[in-house]
């Protein structure tokens, strides 16, 4: 069994509305999870605390509080420790990648993205461990 | 059942190619046994039977090609991959895949990942993936692609499966999940028409933006705006399947991140550069909503439109009928100028230009100027209303597939529209369609077919360079997995190779893997469209991608004179040539040569040459019938190939033609205007050679005797 099967709720954090709605439909549409989003880092602190999601989507790139401050707020939040979080970015130089694994993110998902093969590509990541 | 062998033999005198090929094949779990030639090859062999062997094309003392032979003395079912340095010509494929029975050839150096997405067809690795591929469900394979309405049929089907008693378990979890695949696909499709509602909005703030800060250099927040709108237009456009619009964002992002806000110099290179994605961006985005708009209302475009240019009140009645009676639009204007601007709004295919209105401008102006406003070499029909005296030159020079007399007609006008329309063709576009299921090959070319594109069905791979020099296609879709050589493999060998590099090249494939796509990419294709290939997709995609490579970077078409290339007009006269023989007609090859063209430079500055092949180009593109090829054979040599007309009036149109160049002047970096002369020769078939090649050299020496006079 992979860690992706014991995933219920998803919290996707992205400032494009037009994202969102396309990550939502690719991962509703093909996996049974269920999908919460949020617009912003503050947003997305919010509702972490409240849902506790077993997975967190997270673009880097967001007016005011952008990804990785944003993990770093979840990671002082203790019932939120151990979530994994996943990094949605457009760029994705490879120092950048080791800072974000350094930073305790699971694995990144690079923009442009297909939509039919994001569940597998989280699948892929989460299954690396 | 047995356990899988997953053993490869790996056969090279290259130790870091060995070290590579092992290592990867190893980091898949397979099991790997190196050897460094032929003679260690066979006795590994005898010791192990192994599940494939990676061959390299030169070996010490027993090349691969020999051993391969002695091996299938042997044993005829072993898959064999052969590495190559070079890329083999046609009669080596066939003889490898034919004789050798060869699963696959390889190009050095290996894409590791390509490297291993292909090995993975013909052997699945063992350790990782289960053998049974989830993704890849029969059902696709029975119905590869999908039509909106074949998606409601689909699902029907399977809701009938589902609830069927008799259907197995492991089929119900299938069929779940396909549904739910192909609902959740319709989906975004539908996302997708929304979204690009809006992408010419999107990409006008960016363009706004990249406006705004050039004329601020040293505003850093505008510039951090600007990057911001590129950054994002990058991710969104890219996600919604708008690639090429993607691709243009990240070009701006990047060279916008180079612009130094504080720098005095040097920054207008930059500029120019970020303009110039501006510009092509927005006529893919143009593009894009414009198909949007129009594909959802029909698919059947009429097969033809056309600007009628008559006096007011004249046969309109007739021309309207003679419309229906041929499938035509039909537009009319009552004036020259009218006719102008129209053509400047609308791309119509075609004209029929009544020559009493083409008087403000001289006779057969009025021709021209709609071409050039078409930015096309649109087919014409001329109605000499005022019987005026024309020599078949004239007709020829002026454009004209058909002269009617003032007598028109309902039958006459049709007749000429349908003329028309068949001249228009000859520039249809080509899209090759290289897949071994000839289920998708029909499906696409049901697609294209009707909104004129002309679809070739290739189902074996192996055989792509003769098809290429054959068919000559503006635009490849190609199937990843096939016989022979992979989908990868071939997109790579036409990248490598000069005539077809810039051939944009779609990937169908019905893996959805990230790894797949990155696998496309780095293969050098264009684009990927997942299986099922819904129609509206493929259409919107392959005009996408067409519409550029026809208007600049066709491989039939030189950049320059905006003409055939010499190869294209060369395959394209051998046709012409082969209708003409067929239906006992004449043709005429005419060579238009520059005179002292390598002195152009010298004698006016840099680019005088470049300046006047352009113009040279363009105005045998405004002159000529549509049907009429215009090639360049040569740096300063043109030729135009008219079927069905003697060489004396094609020596007349000439004429004309001098007619016209002499009146154009070119600037020159001296600072004088200059004025370049032109010579002119011709050849007629069958006089004067029966193929292309003999009629060309016949006119060319026609061209050097006349200038030693």
């Amino acid at each position: 069994m992979t860690i992706a099967a014991d995933i219920k709720n998803v919290l996707l954090v992205d400032d494009d509305m037009n994202i969102r709605t396309l990550a939502q439909m690719g991962l509703e549409g093909l996996t049974d999870w269920k999908v919460e989003l949020a617009a912003s880092g503050a947003e997305a602190i919010a509702k972490a605390t409240e849902l506790k999601p077993d997975l967190i989507i997270l673009d880097v790139m967001m007016p005011g509080m952008d990804g990785p401050t944003t993990l770093g707020e979840l990671r002082k939040i203790e019932t939120l420790q151990g979530i994994p979080v996943i990094f949605m970015t457009a760029k994705a130089q490879t120092h950048e990648l080791e800072l974000y694994q350094k930073m305790g993110a699971k694995g990144i998902i690079t923009k442009p993205f297909d939509p039919m093969s994001l569940p597998d590509d989280i699948q892929g990541i989460l299954s690396k461990g | 059942m047995s356990e899988q062998n997953n053993y490869i033999l790996v056969i090279d005198d290259d130790k870091n190619f060995r070290d590579l090929a092992g290592d990867l094949l190893k980091s898949r779990g397979y099991e790997v046994v190196l050897a460094r030639s032929a003679k260690e090859a066979t006795a590994a062999m005898e010791a192990k039977r192994p599940a494939l062997a990676i061959v390299d094309y030169r070996l010490p003392e027993v090349d691969g090609m020999t051993w391969i032979s002695k091996v299938r003395e042997t044993d005829s079912t072993l898959p064999i991959v052969l590495c190559t340095g070079n890329w083999c010509d046609q009669k080596t494929f066939n003889w490898l895949r034919n004789i050798l029975k060869v699963s696959l050839v390889l190009q050095k150096p290996i894409v590791p990942e390509l490297f291993l997405h292909s090995l993975e067809n013909i052997i699945p690795p063992p350790a990782n993936q289960p053998p049974v591929a989830v993704d890849e469900t029969p059902v696709f394979k029975v119905q590869p692609v999908l039509d909106s309405t074949q998606i409601e049929e689909s699902i029907e089907q399977i809701e009938k499966l589902l609830a069927d008693e008799g259907t197995f378990p492991e089929e119900v979890e299938r069929l779940k999940k396909l549904k739910r695949r192909i609902e959740t696909q319709n989906a975004i499709k539908k996302a997708r028409e929304s979204f690009v509602k809006n992408l010419p909005e999107a990409w006008g703030e960016l363009t706004t933006a990249i406006k705004v800060t050039r004329e601020n250099p040293k505003n850093l927040l505008l510039h951090q705006g600007a990057l911001g709108l590129a950054h994002k237009v990058k991710g969104t456009a890219g996600s919604y399947g708008f690639a090429k619009v993607g691709q243009f964002a990240e070009r701006i992002e990047d060279f916008l991140l180079t612009v130094d806000p504080e720098a005095e110099t040097e920054q207008e290179v930059i500029w120019a550069e970020i303009i110039r994605c501006v510009v092509e961006g927005t006529q893919v985005v143009d593009e894009i909503s414009r198909e949007q708009t129009s594909s959802t209302e029909t698919y059947k475009l009429p097969s033809i439109s056309c600007l009628a240019v008559i006096p007011e009140g004249g046969y309109t009645g007739s021309l309207k009928g003679a419309a229906q009676d041929a499938n035509c639009e039909l537009d009319v204007v009552g004036s020259s100028v009218g006719a102008i601007v129209k053509f400047g709004r609308q791309a119509f295919d075609s004209a029929i230009i009544d020559l009493s209105l083409d008087t403000t401008f001289g006779h057969f102006q009025l021709a021209r100027e709609l071409r050039q406003s078409a930015k096309r070499i649109i087919p014409l029909c001329f109605v000499n209303s005022k019987e005026e005296q024309f020599s078949q030159a004239d007709i020829v020079y002026g454009g004209a597939s058909v002269l009617l007399d003032s007598d028109v007609t309902r039958g006459s006008l049709s007749e000429a529209m349908q003329i028309m329309t068949v001249a228009g063709q000859m520039r249809k576009p080509r899209v090759l369609c290289v897949d071994d299921d000839p289920l998708l090959s029909s499906f696409v070319e049901s697609v294209l077919g009707p909104v004129g594109i002309v679809v070739r069905s290739l189902n074996e791979p192996i055989v792509i360079l003769d098809m290429m020099h054959e068919f000559q296609p503006d635009l490849l879709l190609l199937d990843v997995i096939m016989p022979g050589l992979t989908g990868y493999e071939v997109c790579r060998l036409l990248k490598s190779h000069d005539d077809w590099k810039q051939v944009p090249v779609i990937f169908l494939t019905s893996k959805s893997d990230a790894e797949g796509k990155r696998a496309a990419f780095t293969a050098g294709g264009t684009d990927f469209l997942s299986k099922p290939v819904l129609m509206d997709e493929l259409l919107s995609r392959v005009k996408a991608h067409l519409s550029k490579t026809l208007s600049e970077v066709s491989t039939r078409i030189d950049m320059q004179s905006k003409v055939l290339t010499a190869s294209a007009l060369a395959t394209e006269s051998g046709n012409l040539l082969d209708i003409c023989s067929q239906q006992s007609q004449l043709l005429t090859i005419g060579i238009v040569s520059i005179v002292d063209f390598d002195q152009l430079d010298i004698r006016h500055g840099a680019f005088s040459a470049e300046h006047v092949v352009g113009k040279l180009g363009e105005l045998l593109n405004q002159r000529f019938r549509a049907e009429d090829l215009r090639g360049r054979i040569a740096d300063g040599e043109f030729a135009v190939v008219l079927a069905g007309e003697d060489a004396d009036t094609v020596s007349k149109a000439f004429e004309l033609l001098k007619g016209d160049w002499e009146k154009m002047w070119f600037p020159s970096g001296r600072g004088q205007e200059f004025q370049a002369d032109l010579a002119f020769s011709t050849a007629e078939f069958p006089l004067e050679g029966d193929n292309f090649d003999k009629l060309k050299v016949y006119a060319l020496s026609g061209l050097k005797q006349r200038s030693a006079l």
